[in-house]
């Protein structure tokens, strides 16, 4: 299993403080970095090793914590512990800030963008989710604010197709909105998790949702069927990778563990994320504030 | 000292974990092995056990609480310098 995930480089990305977050560009070419150096990094390729191509500075004030790309790919969005959340459009190599996000209480943990690339999601630890619109001028206008959680909310993440987001929270559930009659409302809350939801991922298809959390669990939501491999960043420094059992029921799945890499990094990895377009490429960051690189195979017979 | 932070119950739970120093009270050192230190949650000042150390456990929210005393310290530093 060990030879599952081969590592293909390091890069110290944020050298004296932890590397927060990672995000792969819709294209694969490009991987952006974030951590508590206050700074958000754009890596890409030359030749057979990783390069920094820019450093987002004077962006914030204090720990960038997630960082996300418009579907488009000329736009990144930093979410900080400033409560602030910056929006960067890319000019080549450069990116400029081009707007600030401002409204909640205090740190914001996570933003994502929608399908279509006009709505916009935040969150905080002000217990909120935040739904903005963008126009085709750029203007950024906040369309919700909704106060369906009682805790801090880790984590937003749009559904691959449909405008429905998805919400985790310090208050051990996962919450789905969407849009009804002109109003963002709550349309279902999944528990079952016993200690905070930190992450959420959906399946390409959009079918399954994938929640993690601090009591040690994953979960796979259904609403009513794809397989894909299904990789975890963990605080006992190892990457893990899950895929279904091609046997099993699609309705009452199995997974096996096809990948196990303790040590992947020297403390926690905080996030994994496959590259859009090369199929096995994941990079993976960690309290240690290194990026790795992974080819991952899947294992014969699956 | 490491409490909840903040003062009444219900808010406290929100609020990232308050770690300070007591006025008057040096920092302890690495080397001061016989030194004992007693972590007291002051009564009345946190919702319950389990809220505080669901709080403390919360690599994220420590980390943010952590950030904010540094920020406090700089802030301070800057006072004094100007009195």
């Amino acid at each position: 299993m060990k030879d599952s995930l081969v590592l293909l480089g390091r890069v110290p990305a944020h050298p004296d403080s932890r590397c927060w977050f990672l995000a792969w560009n819709p294209a694969g070419t490009l991987l952006a970095s974030c951590g508590g150096d206050r700074r958000v990094r754009i890596w890409g390729t030359e030749g057979d090793s990783w390069i920094c191509k820019s450093v987002l500075s004077e962006g914030h004030q204090r720990t960038v914590r997630k960082v996300a790309w418009s579907p488009c790919g000329n736009y990144l969005a930093s979410a900080s512990f400033d409560a602030t959340t910056c929006i960067w459009k890319k000019n080549q190599d450069d990116f400029e800030c081009v707007t600030t996000l401002e409204g909640h209480e205090n740190e914001v943990k996570s933003v994502a963008w929608a399908p279509s690339g006009n709505l916009l999601a935040t969150c905080s630890r002000d217990k909120s989710v935040w739904v903005w619109e963008v126009d085709e001028e750029d203007e950024y206008e906040c369309v919700s604010v909704l106060n369906s959680h009682t805790q801090d909310v880790k984590h937003v993440v749009w559904h691959p197709s449909q405008e429905l987001l998805a919400s985790a929270s310090y208050d051990d559930t996962v919450k789905l909105y969407r849009e009804e009659e002109d109003d963002w409302v709550c349309c279902a809350t999944l528990e079952g998790h016993e200690s905070t939801v930190w992450s959420l991922a959906f399946d390409p298809s959009g079918q399954r949702l994938a929640s993690c959390s601090d009591d040690r669990t994953v979960r796979i939501w259904q609403q009513c069927q794809l397989t894909g491999a299904l990789a975890t960043a963990c605080g006992d420094d190892a990457i893990r990778v899950f895929e279904e059992d091609p046997s099993s029921d699609p309705q009452q799945p199995t997974f096996s563990l096809t990948a196990h890499l303790p040590q992947a990094h020297s403390q926690d990895v905080n996030c994994v994320a496959w590259n859009p377009k090369e199929r096995g490429l994941l990079a993976s960051c960690s309290d240690d504030g290194e990026v790795a690189f992974w080819k991952y195979q899947q294992p014969e017979g699956l | 000292m490491v409490g909840g932070g903040g003062v009444g119950g219900g808010l406290l739970e929100n609020a990232n974990p308050l770690i300070y120093e007591r006025s008057g009270e040096r920092p302890v050192t690495a080397g001061e092995e016989d030194e004992q230190m007693d972590v007291h949650i002051t009564p009345g000042t946190h919702a319950s056990e389990h809220a505080v150390n669901k709080q403390l456990a919360d690599k994220e929210r420590v980390a943010a609480a952590l950030e904010n005393t540094h920020l406090l310290e700089v802030v301070n530093q800057c006072l004094s310098a100007r009195s």
